[in-house]
């Protein structure tokens, strides 16, 4: 049987895990981590990963937060005099979370902590794990874009 | 790698481990593990095979849990 060509489709050959993986994915939001910082972190990862697809998203929160960064933005991040230290300590995470999440130190934590407390740490790492294997799941079945709620 | 836990215990009296670090985030950890269960639980991919692949990508991660 071939896969769907479009992420929902594909998730939905099983309903159930269709559904959690919407729940989890919705839930990364409602953190103590401001939405335009959680976007960024998503879709720097994506470009350090090749996901094409989940570049062309963007996530619902973030819209309505008013995040309207284009791609090339988003990449320039250590230049951008907009972001303060809680985005830029989240952002670099993020980036070594992709890139050896074990060169990722105590001090890093700490400043993601600094900016958004304990619960902020634990929501973008968390946030970052279900990312990476959704622009991965994209990546290793040719998937298409699936609904921005998703994102 | 630091063997120090990053995050403190959101459990009081409790240390510091998986369960109460991810304690800090009840609704988004409760919503993972749904996810997890949902992965483990069900499809025609055997138990057996998808705990060789868990272990297989913790010992590719260098994952010591």
């Amino acid at each position: 049987m071939a896969v769907p060509a479009e992420r929902d489709a594909a998730l939905a050959l099983l309903p159930g895990l269709a559904e959690a993986h919407r729940h989890l994915h919705a839930a990364v939001w409602d953190g103590p981590v401001p939405a335009p910082v959680l976007e960024r972190c998503r879709l720097r990862m994506a470009q350090l990963l090749g996901a094409r697809r989940a570049l062309d998203e963007r996530s619902a929160a973030a819209v309505a937060a008013g995040f309207d960064d284009d791609n090339s933005a988003v990449a320039r991040w250590p230049a951008d005099p907009r972001l303060d230290d809680g985005a830029r300590a989240c952002l670099a995470f993020a980036e070594l979370f992709v890139i050896d999440p074990h060169a990722i130190d105590d001090s890093q934590a700490a400043a993601v902590a600094a900016a958004y407390g304990e619960a902020g740490l634990v929501t973008l790492t968390t946030a970052l794990g279900i990312w990476e294997n959704q622009h991965r799941f994209d990546n290793a079945l040719a998937l298409l874009a699936g609904s921005s709620e998703e994102a | 790698m630091s063997t120090t836990p990053r995050v403190g215990s959101a459990v009081p009296g409790a240390p510091t481990h998986l369960g109460t670090a991810r304690a800090h985030t009840p609704e988004l950890t409760a919503a993972f593990d749904a996810m997890y269960a949902a992965l483990l639980g069900r499809g025609t991919v055997t138990m057996d095979v998808k705990e060789a692949m868990r272990l297989r990508n913790a010992h590719v991660t260098g994952c010591g849990l």
